[in-house]
């Protein structure tokens, strides 16, 4: 299906109409954070990687993990996806 | 984006993981796209909206925390973090982007607009504020009038109770199950009558013992991110 292709209306659950027509696509200028590694937090803390008031995010992962993110790079990432404990996981930002 | 929302979801369709990026935009909000199909989906509530998946819901997995490093190595000193190794461009982005997050004052840029329908009147486009869903029902609650009652509020939203607040640390608004009736602030600690005490973005009881914190879905977001998203939501007062 093409990008214009499709001019249907869709209804999700909330009840919002989603007219195709309005939706911009295509949109390459985000690069997402693709996760390989990680590190304690407490490390990095102590390395001096992150300061005390940098604004993190944080998410409890559904294996009761919390895995941060440092959120002024996901202003520029916006998505950010992993794997933790064999877990996948995404972020939307 | 502008509306700076935020959202964990479980990247899987069908038994397979999927990979996204922020491949578009609908009502001035991200909009997910995946590499196996080209789909486009909500980044709020995981429904793909457009392409070969659509009608497929992503599982949500969690609301955002929003704290500093030194709040979650406090509250959680086994916390891991992922680190990404950014280019100057994308390390100039970020700048701008954090700069246009969630502040009194913002803007939408003006291509924005295009993607944007019949506006909620009811509060100024750029409002910010938690907004807090359960199933289809909704509840925006802005953070002028969360400061207004004291920075937190006991509601039932959809016969669940939940406390609202402004974390003293982060000044981010976060919500909580609670049979709680009233509360009142020492400081930075929230004291409930239910002999619970939230400080330093944990709950603990009158034993200092850890509790769990369960937390209903949300997010920190503008007005017309949620509105948007929850169309007829209810607007706390």
């Amino acid at each position: 299906m093409s990008d214009k292709e499709s001019h249907d209306f869709f209804v999700t659950k909330s009840g919002v109409v989603i007219d195709p027509e309005r939706m911009k696509f295509n949109v390459t200028i985000f690069k997402p954070f693709e996760v390989t590694s990680y590190q304690l937090l407490q490390k990095a803390f102590a390395d001096g990687k992150v300061k005390e008031g940098t604004d993190v995010l944080g998410v409890a992962l559904p294996g009761g993990r919390m895995l941060t993110l440092i959120k002024k790079q996901m202003a520029y990432h916006h998505v950010a996806q992993g794997e933790l404990d064999n877990e996948p996981w995404l972020i939307s930002f | 984006m502008v509306c700076n929302t935020g959202i964990s979801l479980i990247p899987r369709v069908n038994g397979q993981n999927h990979h996204f990026r922020c491949a578009g935009l609908y009502n001035g909000l991200v909009l997910l796209g995946d590499k196996e199909t080209h789909s486009y989906w909500d980044h709020i509530s995981g429904e793909c909206l457009h392409g070969p998946l659509r009608g497929q819901t992503l599982e949500l997995s969690g609301s955002l925390y929003y704290m500093t490093a030194k709040q979650a190595l406090k509250a959680y000193p086994d916390a891991s973090l992922a680190i990404s190794r950014q280019s100057f461009f994308q390390k100039s982005l970020s700048q701008v982007f954090q700069w246009t997050s969630l502040r009194s004052k913002g803007f939408i840029p003006s291509f924005f607009n295009k993607t944007m329908g019949k506006a909620d009147n009811r509060l100024p486009r750029l409002d910010i504020g938690l907004g807090v869903w359960f199933e289809t029902k909704a509840r925006y609650y802005p953070l002028e009038q969360l400061k207004a009652h004291g920075n937190a509020t006991i509601d039932t939203v959809n016969g669940h109770r939940i406390l609202v607040y402004i974390d003293p640390i982060s000044k981010a608004p976060a919500a909580i199950h609670s049979t709680a009736s009233e509360y009142h602030w020492d400081g930075e600690k929230l004291h409930l009558d239910t002999h619970e005490v939230l400080k330093e973005s944990r709950l603990y009881n009158e034993q200092e013992a850890l509790l769990p914190m369960n937390r209903p879905n949300q997010m920190f977001t503008r007005w017309y991110g949620f509105s948007y998203t929850f169309p007829n939501c209810d607007i706390y007062e």
